[in-house]
């Protein structure tokens, strides 16, 4: 190293400072020094120039390794696992008794063989080309067994047939003959062919009949054999195949094993050679500058210092040594020192990193099972409510299809019966049905808040004609009970408001029929106020009040908790769920619902509601009136009508409204035949039941849109679910509108003049052509023509807001005086009190 | 004092504009069986489509699928509407002069498929009068118009699939394209009927290397998606989507 030579050129200058003898000793080392430099050098040097070569050589390897040989042997490992499924095609092709299977190893096997590995080696492609043939062939031959073994079926019947029409001993004969039909080698097959003949020898020639099947197994035999072969000779070509691919590789990765270690023994001799070289040359330069050079110089000094103080002198030599030695300790010291400190620094961070690592890892692990336990309670929460879910929605569907059947039956009948007494039972077990379909409601509904699963529609309406509809439906059950239904509106009230009127409508039912059925005397005051003064948005407040026998103070937030009934037994009939999802429903409208009560003089429901308020344009088209619809009206196009429903009763139900009405109507018991019958009949319109059995209603709705001619075709959804989200997937399917079971005729209608622009005819159509008459002007001479008792009992009932009486009454009029009765019934239609009351009050006075 | 801080503004700057990178537009099939179609959802799938989110997902990067025509992928990259294609485009001397490749994506042959019997093999004699279905821009069109377009009619179709729906109606007697796409279509059902007819085409420029067409001149990006294809091919991503439509390795 050159650290060996700087200190030897400035030593070798001061050579000529000793005098005397000193120069005869110094004199060989300058000889010396040019020539030990040199060759020191070229030592360095070589040693040097082998390591870098076997380095460059090393490297080389290394890139070559990296570059070249990894490659080759990645393909060639590709190569051999290509030859491995081509193996298991033909495996496949061999065995699988589905011919699209084995069509499916065969392409399989093409596509490797022309796409892959194969293509590139010229050794493997032709291996492959030969696998493929014969894969191709023994294909082939799978097909013409395939067909043989169908022969073989008729041959064995042909065989049984004629064995049973010989009798006698068949019964052996015919395990003979199973003995033929499942020899598994050749051998076994002559062995039952030789027992056959023996059994049949010199009999009925009608027995020989078994020959055929024989003929047939050996040639299936014969074919398994030589696919077996011809496979079995193919796999062992390509399993040497893959043996020598692999061997080649392995060979290769240990011949540049071996070299890689070779020349890596060889870099290390080298550099030890070369430092074990190095070594020796500093100790011997080492030695050389002792010899030469200190110890001259020493022996200078001390020649020097003895002819100073003219005593022996021995301590230079000794403090120089005592000074390099000393030095040396403390070095020593220091750096033992310094490496001690390292450790326990080291040791000390260790410790730390570790406590920290093994404190997080337990918070990784904590939060991690506290996680998974959330996440497994909550998939079981949701598998939970999911089976609930689906539990109603089995419920809903299984209570409502029989319901309906039973509601639409007896409506269907009630139009036919004459007998008065047929008339009065089957409106019983329509009000029966009413009342079972309103239980199965509450409860739906009640699961349905609990779920969650409530969404609100809002709908812009007539507010006194929501409340004249609610008047008009329960004021026959005041009138049959004795008691009076009236209706207080103050004038400050918007005419035309936007909240969701279904559940509006629900929650008033319910606290009017509550009020009624817990009220034995008086009457029921529906009151309706208005709390403030904004402009579009109103908030109301609905006050039920009656004159019933009140509810104790204690009860009062009782009523409201779900199954709760406070009424003595026997008196109240119900699901005791009404109030409760009255005022769940209130609230989720933004609004309240309170009850107040004094035991002994009555209790008032208060039901604060905010709404918004909309002009007369937005009302979407009138409600459509129930009136009996006699056919259509004439003129239009006869409509084809396809009805898809599985349930019997519903079906029959739906298709005899549809054909009173004169259309053509066809019927499907499921997806697939409502599919096929669009296919041929191609229907203006299809009612499409969800549920039904081979193909959903889904299902069907979305392959009918896609047949030609599908788009053209309305399709209406029908869902006995009472779940609000399956209308939005019936239009994800394409229908273009559902109704919910159990429909009322009216709703049918409807949705078909919506689809189809159908026109009906109506009993009353008449009654259209009088209400243009039926102005303030002209009603006074209307009214004049009617018989003076039945204007005062209309009086009385105006007077007190009797929208049933004064129903009842005009139906009453109608008898003599249609026009009149028509008027009447429109201005109640409209809830138009103040107009009855004064015109009455004027013909009285009058 | 003053450079230090505009270099340090300048490079945080950069750096910032790297993180909120756009996301990249990718190209992908939107006919073609297996490598890229739109499912019954309505998004892409497929095995170029798999391949693009394993690819995009190595590079740390989001990307927005948008489904094309085959004819659209080269002057979509071309014009830069799309940064890159993952589709079966072959690399071609055409096509390197108007877009940048990255490195192999996958090795793709061509070949014929018919009718056994129709058409018994592939010449110029056996061509007369027959029609050939080919997708619409492919290497494959042009091979077959310089070859065969004076003796058969050749049909281009915007799609692979529209291409198989022509065979499979007997609107013609054979099609050209490549190998793997037609496992597929001979698989599924209405393909029974068809086999490849004569020896695949691994030359002029109907086989070889399916690389990923990108921007020209954006080298950054093709080498993150070299990387990125080297890393799917390393952790096995790219087998276990290649074993879910091919039945055979295709890299």
């Amino acid at each position: 190293m050159p650290a060996s030579t700087t200190p030897t050129s400035p030593l070798a200058s001061s050579d000529a400072l000793p005098e005397g003898e000193a120069p005869r000793r110094a004199l060989p080392l300058r000889r010396l020094l040019l020539p030990g430099a040199t060759v020191l050098a070229i030592a360095l040097g070589s040693v040097f120039a082998v390591v870098i070569f076997g380095q460059d050589k090393i490297a080389a390897l290394a890139e070559d390794t990296r570059n070249l040989l990894l490659p080759a042997l990645t393909a060639q490992n590709d190569n051999a696992h290509d030859v491995e499924r081509l193996i298991l095609f033909g495996e496949e092709l061999i065995n699988s008794p589905d011919p699209a299977k084995r069509r499916q190893a065969r392409l399989s096997a093409q596509m490797l063989i022309y796409d892959q590995s194969f293509r590139f080696d010229p050794q493997t492609r032709e291996l492959g080309k030969g696998a493929l043939a014969t894969l191709v062939s023994i294909a082939e031959q799978r097909d013409r067994r395939d067909k043989l073994a169908g022969d073989l079926q008729q041959a064995l019947l042909a065989a049984e047939t004629s064995l049973t029409r010989s009798g006698g001993s068949e019964s052996a004969l015919r395990w003979l003959l199973v003995a033929v039909v499942t020899a598994g080698s050749e051998a076994a097959l002559d062995q039952a062919v030789t027992d056959l003949t023996t059994a049949t020898s010199g009999r009925d020639a009608q027995l020989r009949a078994w020959q055929p099947v024989a003929e047939i197994r050996r040639q299936i035999l014969a074919i398994d054999r030589a696919s077996a072969t011809a496979w079995d000779q193919e796999a062992r070509r390509l399993k040497a195949a893959t043996d020598t691919l692999a061997a080649g590789a392995e060979l290769r990765t240990r011949e540049r094993i071996t070299e890689i270690e070779g020349e890596a023994a060889r870099a290390r001799m080298v550099a030890i050679l070369g430092l074990a070289g190095l070594a020796v040359l500093f100790i011997a330069a080492v030695v050389a500058a002792r010899r030469w050079i200190v110890r001259p110089l020493l022996d200078a000094t001390r020649v020097l210092a003895t002819a100073n103080s003219d005593q022996p002198q021995h301590q230079p030599r000794s403090s120089v040594v005592a000074e390099i030695r000393a030095i040396t300790t403390a070095a020593q010291t220091l750096a033992e020192n310094t490496r001690a400190l390292d450790e326990e620094r080291r040791v000390v961070v260790q410790v730390r990193l570790e406590a920290a690592a093994a404190r997080e890892q337990d918070l990784r692990e904590l939060v991690a099972q506290r996680t998974a336990e959330l996440e497994r309670a909550k998939l079981r929460a949701e598998a939970a409510n999911e089976a609930k879910s689906a539990f109603l929605a089995n419920m809903s569907h299984e209570l409502r299809t029989p319901l309906n059947a039973i509601l639409g039956f007896s409506r269907l009948m009630q139009r036919s019966a004459e007998v008065p007494q047929d008339q009065e039972s089957l409106g019983i077990i329509n009000r029966s049905g009413e009342h079972l379909l309103q239980l199965i409601n509450d409860v739906l509904d009640m699961s349905k808040v609990e779920a969650h699963r409530v969404t609100l529609t809002p709908f812009a309406f007539d507010l006194r004609a929501l409340l004249g509809d609610i008047v008009a439906m329960l004021g026959d059950r005041a009138a049959a009970a004795g008691l009076h239904l009236s209706i207080d509106a103050t004038d400050e009230l918007p005419a035309h408001v936007r909240c969701d009127h279904t559940k509006l409508r629900q929650i008033l039912i319910n606290l009017v029929g509550n009020a009624l059925k817990f009220t034995h005397e008086g009457g029921v005051v529906i009151r309706v106020e208005r709390l403030d003064a904004e402009m579009v948005t109103a908030r109301l407040a609905f006050l039920i009040e009656d004159s019933g026998a009140g509810i104790a103070e204690a009860d009062l937030e009782r009523i409201f908790q779900p199954f709760e009934q406070v009424a003595a037994p026997g008196e109240n009939k119900g699901t005791g769920l009404g109030l409760a999802i009255a005022r769940q429903f209130a609230e989720l409208m933004g609004g309240s619902l309170t009850a107040q009560s004094r035991v002994g003089v009555g209790s008032t429901f208060r039901l604060e509601l905010p709404v918004d308020i909309v002009a007369a344009d937005d009302l979407p088209r009138p409600a459509h009136e129930f009136r009996p619809v006699l056919g259509l009206v004439p003129g239009q196009p006869r409509y084809r009508i396809l009805v898809a429903e599985d349930n019997a009763a519903s079906r029959l139900l739906l298709v005899r409204e549809l054909t009173s009405l004169g259309l053509d109507v066809r019927e499907a018991t499921n997806g697939a035949e409502a599919v096929a019958t669009f296919e041929e009949w191609h229907p203006h319109l299809i009612w499409m039941d969800w549920r039904m059995p081979i193909m959903n209603g889904l299902d069907a709705t979305r392959r009918i849109r896609a047949l030609p001619g599908g788009t053209e075709t309305r399709i209406l959804g029908l869902t006995a679910s009472a779940f609000e989200e399956r209308g939005e997937e019936f239009r994800q399917a394409g229908c273009d509108a559902y109704l919910r079971k159990p429909y009322r005729i009216g709703e049918v209608l409807d949705a078909m003049t919506q689809a189809l622009g159908l026109r009906y005819r109506y009993a009353e159509n008449d009654a259209d052509a009088a209400k243009p008459g039926c102005t303030d002007e002209a009603a006074a001479d209307i009214l004049r023509a009617v018989a003076p008792l039945l204007l005062s009992q209309l009086r009385a009932a105006a007077a007190v807001c009797n929208y049933g009486e004064a129903v009842r009454i005009a139906e009453e009029i109608r008898a003599s005086n249609p026009r009149a009765a028509d008027c009447i019934v429109a201005r109640l239609a409209r809830f138009d009190w103040s107009f009855l009351q004064r015109e009455l009050g004027r013909l009285a006075g009058g | 004092m003053k450079t230090w801080r505009l270099l340090l503004c300048a490079w945080l700057c950069l750096a910032l504009q790297a993180l909120a990178a756009e996301p990249l537009v990718v190209a992908v099939n939107n006919n073609d069986r297996p490598f890229g179609w739109m499912n019954d959802k309505g998004e892409p799938t497929g095995f170029s489509v798999d391949i693009a989110k394993a690819l995009c997902k190595a590079m740390n990067r989001e990307c927005r699928l948008q489904p094309a025509a085959f004819a659209d992928f080269i002057p979509g990259v071309a014009s830069g509407r799309f940064d890159f294609v993952v589709a079966n485009i072959l690399r071609t001397p055409e096509r390197e002069k108007l877009v940048d490749f990255s490195d192999r994506f996958w090795r793709s042959s061509s070949t014929f498929v018919g009718q056994p019997g129709v058409v018994k093999a592939i010449s110029r004699q056996e061509l007369k009068g027959k029609t050939v279905a080919v997708q619409k821009g492919a290497v494959q069109e042009r091979y077959l118009r310089e070859l065969y377009g004076d003796v058969a009619t050749v049909d281009a179709y915007a799609s692979n699939a529209e291409r198989n729906a022509a065979l499979a109606a007997g609107k013609a007697d054979l099609m050209l394209g490549s190998t793997m796409s037609h496992f597929a279509f001979m698989t599924a059902k209405g393909g029974e009927r068809f086999e490849i007819i004569g020896e695949p085409i691994y030359d002029g420029g109907l086989g070889g290397d399916v690389a990923i067409p990108l921007t020209k001149g954006r080298n950054d990006l093709r080498q993150a998606i070299n990387a990125a294809m080297t890393a799917i091919l390393r952790d096995g991503t790219y087998a276990r989507i290649n074993n879910a439509y091919f039945p055979a390795g295709v890299f």
